[in-house]
Order: C-alpha cells, then structure tokens, then sequence
C-alpha cells in the first residue's frame, strides 16, 4: 500500500482485530475517519517517504487514539489504578520505610548514651522480647500528652471542672470556657449548621484542641502533639459516663 | 461557709452606649475588643457577693447592634440576667433598647432584666424626658449610670445579681 493509497476511502474500513481462540486472528472492517496525507516525492525512494508516512500517519491518527483511551479510561478507571498501584505502592512502602528508618535511628542516637534504671530497665525488655532497643524507647515515649480538660455546661456555657498541668491556666479557665462556647455557637450559626452539629477540633501550633459534645455538655481536652486514638477513645468513654451519670443533675443545672 | 456560684449576664445596647467601657473598667477579661467585631461578643467576668454567696458572673458583652435582627440570639440561651445598656444623651438609643427588651421577650420571657441609662455624668447633654422615663420604669427598674465615675455601675451589678439568685421581681411580666 501507498501513501497516496491512504487517502482513498478504502481506509475507511481498517480492520479491527477480534479475541479469537483459535490462533487464527479474525478481524472485522470497522468505521474510521477518513485520513489525507500530502503527496511525498522522495528522492532516495520508500525510506524517506516511510519516515514521512509513518509521522503524518501517527499525527493523524492521535486524536482519534487520544479518545478512544480518554473513553476507555472513564469506562474503566480501574485500568489505570491496576497500573499505577504497583509503582505508586513501592514508591509509598519506600518513603514510608525511609521516615520510619530515620526515626528509628533518631531516637537510637538520643537514646543510646542515656544511662538509667528506667533505661537500663527498656534495654532488658528489648533483650528478653528480641526487639531492637529504638523500638522498645518509640513504644514507651509518649507520643502525646493531655496538657488541660475542661468540662463545661453546655447551654449556659460555665465551667464545671477543669484540670490542667499548669496551675497558670486555672485562673483562666471561666474564661476560656464561655469563650469556646461562644466560637461554637458563633461557628454553627455562620455555616448554618444543625443543633446537633459540633466542633470536634481545631489545632493551631503544636496544640489540638479536641472536642466532645452531648446535649448537655462539652469536654475540651488540650493536647500536645498528635492526639493519639487512645486519647479519642477515651474522651469518649469519659463523656458516655458523664452523660449516663450526670444527666438529670445537668438538665437542672442553673450556676 | 460561703456558697460559691456561677451565672452567666448578657449585656444588650446599641452602639456607643458604653457597654464595653462598663465592661473593660469594672470586670475582668482576658479578651480583648476585636472579638466584639470578629465574633461578636466579648467575654468577661465579675465576682459579686451577695451575703453568704459568692456569684461569679460570666459578662457575655454582645456586639452592639442597631437592629435586634442582628443579634446572635444563641449568644443569649442559658443567661440568667441580661443588662440592657442606653445612652442617656441619645433619646434613639432608649427607644432601639425598647425594641431589644420586647423581642427578647418573645424567646426569653422569664429572664430578669435591668436597664442602664448610661452616661450620666453629662447632665447638660441628657436627651431623655422624663415622661419616656416613666414609661420605661413602668416595665423595668431602671439604674442611671456613668462608666466615667462608677456611678451606680457597682449597685446595677450586685442588683442583677440578686435578681438572679432569687428573681422575685416581675421585671420581664411587660414583655409579656
């Protein structure tokens, strides 16, 4: 076939090829645009007139290539993910593997020339549990910390109880209390949200401020660091109690 | 042995009625004014003693508002007193007061409530008759203050205070 070939109708019916199971390829003519290609007079004969051939060809063809995989790929997003995943997983498990390596050796280094009971107590069980001593100084290090807690009436907005490690913060806590119910209604009313909707939490620096809420109170806990699943967990727990125990006293509640 | 308790008061008014010089001279906060043009309410707190009882009074100061509309009723939910603040030497502001008391009274009738005349210290200027006056004290008891001199700013505290632990005066039956 020639290029002048290409431009008759007659490509109009390229064949498609058909799955078979019997080796032998079947094809099926199939519609497809009609493509022009410019008259190529070459000197040196079919080679350069192949080169030429082959790029209109593939300029030619690539829009129709470009949405047939565009179609493909919506029809089948799956394609791309069964493609990309294993590239896409090791370069993850690499990463991933690389911070934990690097943490690992970080607190190896600050840890290796610390001598005490507490030390020397971590070594021992990293001996009898055949773990490596950074691991067993990355489990008992605390990952987070509650630095204060406030329980406050939900409705009115007053403190109930407060605990904090600094005593500093006691003498604010009214404050900060009513404060933090006022950013919470003020946060429900700008986004026009439900009464039952809460804040849950806000971080700003190295401090999360976690939030749980019943109808008649809320429990705000500072936490240092990342909050653990621990600490979520047990906020829970604590304000489920509080709830089931303090109910009746609460909905009486007047100052 | 004392009896140690906690309420909180919203304080109400139009702009400039001097509710946040009331608040920033005789109460204490940590927060400081922006959070009236940001949040919309600025909050403090005031110990008063009543007798045997120590109140420690959380002072909502809400934004200032010219139309009642724009209050953030939520703010009010669980006030056990409210402070309506006017200026003495603005009749319109008594009136927008008024207004405020009224429709609090539709969401929160049986909160008591005092109204502060503000600014007395300028008599030469005092824009309020005596007959408006008369008609306001028919539904609530009124309090002349002046932020500038403490006049009656510590008495109007400590009455809203007994108001709250026992309020024993009809002063919201006008809302009604």
């Amino acid at each position: 076939m020639s290029a002048t070939d290409l431009q008759q109708p007659a490509v109009a019916s390229l064949p498609k090829r058909l799955p078979n199971s019997g080796g032998v390829p079947t094809y099926v003519a199939t519609s497809v645009k009609p493509i022009s290609l410019p008259q190529v007079a070459s000197a040196d004969g079919g080679r350069k007139l192949g080169k030429a051939s082959d790029r209109e060809l593939g300029n030619a063809l690539k829009p129709a290539i470009e949405q047939v995989v565009l179609d493909t790929l919506r029809e089948n997003p799956k394609i791309v993910i069964d493609i990309v995943y294993p590239v896409l997983g090791r370069v993850i498990r690499k990463s991933i593997t690389s911070a934990l390596q690097s943490l690992v050796a970080s607190v190896e280094s600050q840890a290796a020339d610390v001598f005490s009971l507490k030390r020397l107590k971590w070594r021992w069980q990293a001996f009898t549990s055949q773990r490596s001593y950074a691991e067993i100084v990355l489990a008992n290090s605390v990952v987070c910390s509650v630095d204060e807690v406030l329980l406050i009436h939900r409705e009115t907005g007053l403190l109930l109880v407060h605990a904090s490690r600094d005593s500093e913060h006691a003498r604010d806590a009214d404050l900060v209390s009513s404060m933090l119910t006022a950013i919470e209604d003020f946060a429900r009313d700008s986004f026009d949200l439900d009464a039952d909707d809460s804040l849950s939490s806000f971080s700003m620096g190295g401090q999360t401020v976690l939030i749980r809420t019943s109808p008649m109170m809320l429990i705000a806990a500072a936490v240092a660091g990342n909050p653990t699943s621990k600490v979520n967990d047990m906020l829970d727990e604590v304000m489920e109690t509080l709830h089931s125990n303090y109910h009746d006293a609460l909905a009486n509640f007047c100052g | 042995m004392t009896k140690k308790l906690k309420k909180k008061l919203c304080l109400i008014g139009s702009f400039g009625v001097g509710k946040t010089i009331l608040v920033s001279k005789y109460v204490k906060g940590i927060f400081s004014e922006k959070y009236l043009s940001t949040v919309g309410v600025m909050i403090s707190q005031k110990t008063v003693e009543i007798g045997d009882c120590e109140v420690l009074l959380m002072v909502w100061d809400l934004a200032g508002e010219d139309d009642f509309q724009g209050l953030r009723l939520s703010f009010i939910k669980g006030a056990s007193g409210v402070l309506f603040v006017a200026d003495g030497t603005r009749a319109e502001t008594l009136r927008l007061t008024q207004q405020h008391m009224e429709r609090l009274g539709e969401f929160y009738s049986d909160i008591p409530t005092l109204l502060l005349l503000n600014k007395a210290d300028l008599q030469d200027q005092w824009d309020i008759a005596e007959a408006h006056l008369d008609e306001v004290r028919g539904k609530v008891k009124v309090f002349r203050t002046s932020a500038k001199t403490g006049e009656n700013v510590e008495e109007a505290f400590v009455r809203i205070t007994e108001m709250m632990i026992a309020p024993d005066e009809p002063t919201t039956e006008a809302f009604l």
